[in-house]
């Protein structure tokens, strides 16, 4: 599993994460928390997709399997596959579904290419997207639409076996009906992968959360506000900025 | 209102009896004596009478040309500016002006470079394919420009999702950036085309004028735009031959404007809509 260790970001001068300390576990562990406070940040942090962004400065620890990947210089590629990330906008790739599989098993390397149709078979299978798309596997995936879409992005990345699934406020863009199906699917994942989900949507959180982390800003930098097991989290905060946010739950 | 209105027609009103003008001229004096034979002979007197057949296969062979070299050149050019140089906000400006800069560069310039680089240091002397890497000089910063500022506003996620699936560069050009980009690419293609059949100044110090037929890349040959240029200012009494050398050239541009319009309407285009 992930451990945070006294994290902290900047893109430039301008700080965007402050003193992150925090030891995920299994099940779902969900990201709450205003815009602006670093969330989708953090979470990219955590296979080192921020090194993207321009001038991006860390310190501190993220541990992965006892290896410190903030100072990992080699094998990057595997540890993105190790912890998979799925992002906001659905973004399959303007090729056929079946090519859009394919890839991550070319990436993988390790499946033979006969079995390749059995594997994206039983991956689409996986996250219900199966009897959709079944007679269209060789159709462009930008014929889908966005629930399937993003069913299509998150299959693609459980192609490459992750340790662990991180999502970037997956449903942000989807209809109540997509959000749910992808909600069960979560939960289907997380008996096997921990998950680790950024989301604005609080009833989402309660619904398929174990575990909560409500981020907050303070002065511009976001950091840390309550972390725990989302039942008592939702129910005894125990900050007051914890209160007042939970609260617009109700709206 | 209407007069705001009246004045647009008024302004465009002299553009359009000017585009009417050249083009009647064209048509009108250039048809005159046109026959197929035109299309498959050589030129004779200094094409003052006879045909057109081996410029027309040095321009189809420079335009090709032209097309393939600067293709990928532009294409890894906007990739590396977009994935390596764009992490250095100094250096990134400092590209995009020289590509700005560049591409308002008068072609006589790229010429005599062209002349110098390739035909002298490289020794590739008055040839097409001096001719061909000249041109793909000259469309190279504007080709990069259209590319680049294409891939700068495709959504982030893209770039995110390919490092997330750690996809090798090659299979994120092929699969992601060419198939999003066909547009631009298109839109380039279709402005070095345009800059090659159209081109004379770059071309003269580069391929030269000879006007029989190409024996190699490394011969020189003449374009059409060339042909044109040189009967009209060079030979005495090659007016006529110009008018219905121009009048060939407006329907090569038209023709290759239609067959490109319907095979991106049929091939390139409809995946992604």
């Amino acid at each position: 599993m992930i451990q945070v260790k006294n994290y902290y970001l900047s893109f430039g001068k301008k700080k965007i994460l402050n003193d992150i300390n925090y030891q995920f576990q299994a099940g779902i562990t969900a990201i709450v928390g205003p815009s602006g406070s670093g969330k989708s940040s953090f979470v990219l942090s955590l296979n080192r997709l921020t090194d993207l962004y321009s001038n991006t400065r860390y310190s501190g620890e993220i541990l992965f399997e006892d290896n410190n990947i903030l100072i990992q210089k080699k094998n990057l590629g595997k540890i993105r596959h190790a912890i998979g990330t799925v992002f906001q906008k659905p973004t399959p790739f303007p090729v056929s579904i079946y090519k859009n599989l394919e890839l991550s098993l070319i990436e993988l390397g390790t499946v033979e290419k006969k079995n390749y149709l059995e594997k994206i078979k039983e991956v689409l299978k996986k996250v219900s997207l199966w009897e959709d798309v079944q007679d269209n596997l060789h159709k462009s995936a930008l014929k889908l639409s966005g629930g399937q879409q993003q069913k299509l992005c998150i299959a693609r990345t459980l192609l490459l076996n992750p340790k662990i699934l991180i999502l970037d406020e997956p449903c942000s863009s989807l209809d109540p009906i997509s959000t749910l199906q992808i909600e069960e699917l979560l939960i289907q994942i997380a008996k096997l992968t921990p998950v680790i989900i950024v989301t604005h949507n609080l009833k989402q959180a309660k619904r398929i959360a174990e575990h909560l982390i409500v981020f907050g800003i303070h002065e511009g930098v976001g950091s840390i506000i309550e972390k725990g097991r989302s039942e008592e989290v939702f129910l005894a905060p125990k900050h007051h900025f914890t209160k007042t946010y939970l609260e617009y739950e109700a709206f | 209102m209407n007069i705001k209105k009246n004045l647009i027609v008024l302004i465009s009103f002299p553009i359009l009896i000017l585009f009417f003008m050249m083009i009647s001229n064209i048509i009108l004096e250039g048809h005159a004596g046109l026959s197929w034979n035109y299309f498959v002979t050589e030129a004779s007197h200094a094409g003052r009478s006879g045909g057109i057949a081996p410029i027309i296969v040095s321009t189809t062979i420079i335009v090709i040309l032209t097309l393939l070299i600067s293709t990928p050149f532009s294409f890894c050019s906007a990739l590396i500016l977009t994935l390596v140089i764009s992490k250095n906000r100094y250096l990134l400006s400092l590209f995009e002006i020289s590509l700005t800069l560049l591409s308002g560069l008068p072609s006589v310039v790229f010429g005599l470079f062209g002349s110098a680089f390739f035909g002298k240091t490289l020794g590739f002397g008055y040839s097409l394919i001096s001719g061909a890497l000249t041109l793909s000089c000259m469309v190279l910063p504007f080709y990069t420009k259209i590319l680049h500022d294409n891939f700068k506003i495709l959504p982030r996620e893209y770039f995110l999702s390919g490092k997330a699936l750690d996809l090798s560069l090659y299979q994120f050009a092929k699969n992601i950036l060419i198939p999003l980009n066909l547009y631009a690419i298109a839109a380039g293609a279709i402005f070095s085309i345009s800059r090659a059949l159209g081109e004379t100044a770059a071309l003269i110090f580069t391929s030269g004028y000879v006007d029989r037929y190409p024996h190699s890349l490394l011969d020189s040959g003449r374009t059409l735009s060339i042909h044109i240029y040189d009967l009209a200012l060079n030979i005495p009494g090659g007016d006529q031959a110009a008018l219905k050398a121009s009048f060939v050239f407006l329907l090569l541009s038209l023709t290759i404007n239609f067959i490109l319009s319907v095979v991106l309407k049929n091939t390139l285009l409809r995946g992604l809509q």
